[in-house]
């Protein structure tokens, strides 16, 4: 599974990225820093998660799945 | 503009997953996939994962990691401890299988506490300077070799590159050890 989670705020747009993860296997995350919003009036701070299944990982094909904040609680 | 696939598709086809469209121009697409995807997709944590998962990409399973160069960086090494001989030795991940042991030459020296073992990339077949370079770096000196590990096919050249570093034949050969074809 690999997930995708971008917090964007007014002063820097982040991306934390975390590949193969799965049961028993932790990777470290990356933190990408894409720069800061182009907009010119400051606004919430938002953030999205996604992760990315493998159903059948020989083909390398999976899901897509939204993963909200309130999902993101890693329970080791 | 160009299609970006911010996920890029040698880590998987996810139904849902949706590439960025109108936001990445060509030729930014291009130069930062030439420059970054390869070392990316090809070494570290992630070349040792998309292997061990077995994930192909466009053009099918990807080349070792355990033996191929990508992006400048060298193949990956991992070492473990062998109880049945006592000593350290490589190992590797056949694709998204199992851990076997990778094409290598253990060499023996009286001052060393224990036998050390060298990595056979497959550039070293074609310019066997490598492995005296390798060798050099690592300290290795006048350690002489006395087992190789490699597949079957790999056998006769393996031996002719030990030969050709001016070690007996004999010595080089005399105990090869075939793991699971790669």
């Amino acid at each position: 599974m690999h997930l995708l989670a971008v917090e964007r705020t007014y002063d820097v747009i982040l991306v934390h990225a975390q590949f193969f993860a799965g049961p028993g296997i932790l990777p470290p995350p990356y933190v990408i820093r894409l720069g800061r919003d182009p907009v010119r009036i400051a606004r919430r701070r938002e953030s999205r998660a996604h992760q990315y299944v493998y159903l059948d990982p020989e083909a390398g094909t999976g899901e897509m799945i939204d993963a909200g904040p309130v999902q993101f609680i890693w329970v080791p | 503009m160009s299609e970006e696939h911010y996920l890029p598709a040698a880590l998987g086809n996810f139904q849902g997953y949706q590439p960025l469209l109108d936001r990445v121009c060509t030729a930014c697409n291009k130069n930062i996939g030439d420059a970054v995807e390869t070392e990316f997709l090809r070494t570290g944590a992630i070349g040792f994962f998309r292997w061990l998962v077995g994930i192909s990409g466009r053009d099918g399973p990807p080349p070792s990691p355990f033996y191929r160069r990508a992006a400048g960086m060298p193949p990956i090494l991992m070492m473990g401890r062998v109880s049945e001989l006592g000593h350290n030795l490589f190992f590797e991940v056949e694709l998204g299988t199992e851990n076997v042991y990778p094409r290598q030459v253990v060499f023996e020296h009286p001052l060393w506490i224990e036998p050390r073992p060298a990595p056979i990339h497959d550039r070293m077949r074609e310019r066997p300077e490598h492995l005296i370079e390798l060798l050099r770096e690592w300290g290795f000196g006048r350690g002489q070799p006395t087992r190789a590990f490699a597949a079957p096919d790999e056998i006769p050249w393996v031996s002719d590159l030990v030969r050709n570093l001016g070690y007996a034949a004999e010595r080089a050969s005399h105990e090869v050890d075939a793991p699971p074809g790669r």
